[in-house]
């Protein structure tokens, strides 16, 4: 017996952080599959303004991860819920700081990661991305 | 269940032309993952060097000759690597990319990285299945820390398991006993990540064999041949789908290499 596989579209609750939509360009913020949520590499941008938050880089990994919660959330799901993130940062020599900033994030069980370095458009210091499981942790949905 | 989607034109197996160690496609479970698919020609296989727009609209149609056999279209993609030789590339990258997925596009990461055989664009491809198994509950996450393991006290587990699949954190040449780097050639650090790779999964309660998707990132894709002759060794039938590209890697290594497997 076989079912359907579902593919939707995971936006934000803030219109602010849906940059594809905002900027006009061909991704969605995130998608849905059965069980998995992908979401779109994202950057610093600022909640309030929709603008760049181009500060020290551990201020622009924290923001970063502050909207991949949000987006997480949206859908239902949380920072919690993540399996896999890819990070890009634009300078290698930040990994230090990356560490630092995901401890406070992820102080316990974190998600399997590969963080590399590569060119990055908007001055942005680090783009993430991320696959995670939908919903909330079975402990929690009880 | 892993099953090897095949070529539906003979271009499109990149081992036959090219001694790419990967297979087009996996399918398993609700999705499916493509092998990093650059400008071939479908039929002959021969290189299609050219802009980045060219190049794009061949992936693409390429994409939807391999898709199309497995019941799939463009509108099924979840995710995409968009790769590109050179971020000042982007708008025109977006330009073509957006006629072939106009509604509803995939969730996407555009990376500027070194592309095999100096091509412009790579892409990188995860789509949704159309049928699957029916789920029998909320999917546990569950963190797989093999005991005998040390390693740097990095804010990352070396693997997660969620649902069917176990996701793998990027692996880099270490030596297990004393959690310390092994730095080598690319043949050698291939050697030590997937030896180890194999240890992880079992923990996991998988194994090489259960591997659907390969990313392996190296310093230098000129170092190519060096990865993929190690490579080959580790997955001597039905290898998974496999991208590689170059890129910068954090703490000096010269290979990094993540997958996702069955449980």
């Amino acid at each position: 017996m076989t079912e359907a596989v579902e593919r939707n579209v995971i936006e934000p609750v803030n219109p602010k952080l849906n940059v594809s939509r905002n900027a006009n360009l061909p991704h969605s913020p995130g998608i849905r599959v059965g069980d998995y949520i992908f979401l779109s590499g994202m950057g610093p941008v600022d909640p309030v303004s929709g603008g760049r938050n181009l500060g020290p880089i551990a201020e622009q990994i924290r923001q970063t991860l502050r909207n991949m919660a949000h987006m997480l959330e949206s859908a239902g799901s949380g920072l919690d819920r993540i399996v896999k993130m890819t990070v890009v940062l634009a300078d290698a020599g930040d990994d230090d700081e990356m560490n630092r900033v995901w401890r406070e994030f992820f102080p316990d069980n974190p998600p399997a990661r590969t963080a590399c370095a590569l060119q990055l458009s908007n001055g942005n210091g680090v783009e993430i991305e991320c696959i995670a499981l939908a919903g909330k942790s079975p402990a929690q949905a009880i | 269940m892993r099953e090897v989607i095949p070529a539906p034109v003979p271009g499109l197996d990149l081992r036959r032309e090219y001694g790419h160690h990967q297979s087009p496609a996996i399918r398993a479970g609700e999705m499916v993952f493509c092998s990093g698919m650059v400008a071939i020609d479908p039929q002959s296989g021969e290189r299609q060097h050219g802009t980045v727009t060219s190049e794009a609209r061949r992936i693409f149609e390429n994409l939807n000759l391999l898709l199309e056999p497995a019941g799939l279209s463009l509108g099924r993609l979840v995710q995409v690597h968009a790769m590109i030789y050179d971020r000042i590339e982007y708008d025109v990258l977006n330009r073509l990319y957006r006629q072939y997925v106009p509604n509803v596009p995939p969730a996407r990461t555009v990376m500027s990285v070194q592309i095999e055989a100096g091509f412009k664009v790579m892409l990188d491809v995860i789509a949704a299945a159309e049928t699957r198994q029916p789920a029998a509950m909320i999917y546990p996450r569950q963190v797989i820390e093999p005991g005998g393991w040390r390693r740097p006290g990095l804010p990352l587990s070396p693997a997660i398991r969620a649902g069917e699949f176990v996701f793998l954190s990027g692996m880099t040449a270490t030596d297990l006993t004393t959690g310390a780097p092994t730095p080598g050639t690319v043949a050698a650090e291939t050697r030590q990540i997937l030896t180890n790779m194999g240890e992880l999964l079992e923990t996991a309660g998988s194994s090489l064999a259960k591997v659907v998707k390969v990313n392996a990132l190296i310093y230098s894709m000129l170092e190519y041949d060096n990865m993929n002759s190690v490579y080959r060794e580790f997955f001597p039938v039905d290898p998974p789908a496999r991208t590689v590209c170059g890129a910068g890697l954090i703490g000096g290594h010269k290979v990094e290499i993540e997958c996702v497997a069955l449980a």
